[in-house]
């Protein structure tokens, strides 16, 4: 009999196989046998894009194999999650986008993939974003991160741009912003006043969930200090 | 840092770095074109679209650096004049917009091209022409074309190659004979001009995918390419590949070329142990840390480590940059490659001295 774990495991080493159809039946198992959405979400997508991240990490798994993971996992996704109503209880909010003049996203496509599922809810504004609409969004969503991609040496000086504008029109609960892309380096991030860099995806997780522990102290800090 | 006069034309210190006889420094070509064009007071997009133009920046550019190699070369061009839509920004580097097929299964739609016909291909070809005529005497010229997997991603979309690479792999290779076959076309007409071959080939990236894809889709076809320039000219390929390359250097040499050009995120030592035997080695000052944003003495300090690295591989050594040097890089930084060479890079060199 499959347990509960058996079944999302199937899913998790589904998506690790790049194996839609198997996929889309362990998700359909998964929701037939009961088990909420959220947790086949966070224990079972999560657990396949999580492995398919470290063997990126490892270099076993290159882009390729990156974007069909993400496929399956989407395809899966499509099952548990028809509606894409917001997640309840996320890692937090993530507005990402290439950013304007810049049509590059294959390494943003990876970072979104990966933050999805490490448990983030990811909302992707896709490539040449007009600088103004990162903060558009931010607002919009309540967004705990901006995260800002470029593959040019051109548009990455438009990030900064983004990061006055989002200082300028977000005072309360303003939102971290972290860029990456590979003309970019912690020198430059640092210059233009980011929160954080990140060289290749998957330090992008890491930096996103240390990003949210700095969040929560702050607030607690500032609830503190109230009293 | 005394800056030594060169005591050998370029044109006669690279013949001689090809046969392996003794030349006064080591070689350096910045790799330039498109993203220099403010040198001579143009935009990118007047640059694309003027054969003078294109010849104008490399004779400009040559009068001021008097640098080992001259060259142009084609990027997304070959795709538009395949059906992709090309956009040319007056600022920057050219981009697809919209690949030429939307399906794997589309294939049949692609022919491949006439150079003297279609796209820009023509404008770039004659301006191959006037470089040659101009400078041709004094120093080699050369000619680059996309590695054939990069312009199959032009064709049909980054991410669609990608799927297909895993779900629809021998789609792949029809693509891929298409697109050499307006490869074939250029080596045939550049074979003739008396100008060396390059191949810039971005997707073979190890960044992007692994050494097993990199065999199967990339390294047969390159192959080709290599051997369609040999059998028509009887000259080399050199070959250049962005991000990390380290997995598949073994498979670049097999494809016959006798230079490899690589990024920053390579380490010019290991490449030189691993490979140095048997082909010339290219690189690698940062081009965006330190050509870009970096100053004079920024340039010089990297250029010194990268000769000191690899100024005795047993094929060769030229220093250059990891890719290609970026828009509003100040020509002062360029300048410090090549007082780079003609100071440290003078024979004989002795990096213990430093």
């Amino acid at each position: 009999m499959n347990t509960d774990v058996d079944i999302l495991n199937r899913l998790a080493k589904a998506i690790v196989m790049m194996d839609e159809d198997e996929a889309q039946v362990a998700a359909r198992q998964a929701l037939d046998t009961g088990i909420p959405p959220e947790e086949i979400i966070l224990k079972g997508l999560s657990q396949g894009i999580e492995k398919a991240s470290r063997l990126f990490e490892e270099q076993e798994y290159f882009v390729p194999e990156m974007v069909v993971c993400a496929d399956t996992m989407y395809a899966a996704l499509k099952i548990i999650r028809p509606g894409k109503q917001s997640l309840d209880n996320s890692l937090g909010k993530i507005v990402l986008g290439v950013v304007e003049g810049d049509i590059h996203d294959i390494g943003k496509n990876i970072v979104g993939i990966m933050l999805e599922g490490a448990g983030f809810e990811v909302i992707d504004l896709g490539r040449n974003v007009p600088l103004k609409v990162f903060t558009d969004k931010a607002i919009e969503t309540g967004a705990d991160i901006v995260a800002l991609s470029s593959l040019l040496t051109t548009t990455m000086l438009g990030m900064e741009t983004v990061i006055e504008d989002i200082q300028e029109r977000i005072q309360k609960s303003r939102p971290w912003v972290m860029v990456g892309g590979a003309p970019l380096s912690q020198h430059f991030a640092d210059e233009i006043g980011a929160d954080g860099y990140s060289g290749n995806a998957s330090e992008a997780v890491w930096l996103a969930k240390s990003l949210m522990q700095r969040n929560r102290t702050a607030e607690i800090d500032a609830t503190s200090n109230f009293f | 840092m005394k800056i030594i006069n060169d005591s050998m034309t370029p044109k006669e210190r690279m013949q001689a770095f090809a046969k392996g006889d003794s030349i006064d420094r080591i070689p350096c070509t910045p790799s330039m074109g498109v993203t220099l064009s403010s040198f001579i007071g143009r935009n990118t997009c007047e640059y694309y679209h003027s054969a003078e133009l294109i010849a104008e920046l490399e004779i400009a550019l040559f009068k001021k650096l008097r640098h080992d190699a001259v060259g142009i070369g084609l990027s997304r061009e070959i795709a538009e004049a395949m059906g992709a839509k090309v956009v040319y920004p007056k600022n920057d580097i050219s981009y697809v917009e919209a690949p030429a097929i939307k399906d794997i299964n589309d294939i049949s739609k692609l022919s491949a091209i006439d150079p003297y016909k279609h796209g820009l291909i023509p404008t770039s070809i004659k301006a191959l022409r006037l470089i040659q005529d101009a400078l041709g005497k004094e120093v080699n010229v050369g000619y680059s074309i996309p590695g054939p997997l990069t312009t199959a991603s032009d064709l049909l979309g980054i991410e669609k190659i990608f799927r297909s690479m895993i779900h629809n792999s021998e789609k792949i290779h029809e693509l891929l004979e298409i697109v050499n076959e307006s490869n074939f076309k250029i080596i045939d007409i550049v074979a003739d001009m008396g100008v060396g071959f390059r191949i810039a080939d971005p997707l073979s990236s190890s960044s992007l995918i692994s050494e097993r894809f990199f065999r199967e889709f990339s390294m047969p076809y390159i192959k080709k390419c290599v051997d369609r320039m040999w059998e028509k000219s009887g000259r080399d390929t050199a070959f250049h590949v962005c991000g990390r390359s380290k997995k598949i250097w073994n498979g670049v040499v097999e494809t016959g070329v006798v230079s490899l050009s690589v990024d920053n995120v390579e380490d010019l030592e290991e490449v030189k142990k691993a490979i140095g035997d048997r082909v010339s080695i290219v690189g690698n000052v940062p081009p965006v840390d330190i050509i870009r944003f970096g100053c004079y003495e920024d340039v010089i300090r990297e250029g010194k480590l990268c000769i000191k690295k690899a100024y005795d591989s047993p094929k060769g050594f030229i220093l250059g940059t990891g890719c290609q040097i970026p828009i509003n890089s100040p020509i002062e930084n360029v300048q410090a490659l090549m007082d780079t060479v003609r100071s440290y890079g003078v024979y004989p060199i002795s990096p213990d001295y430093w």
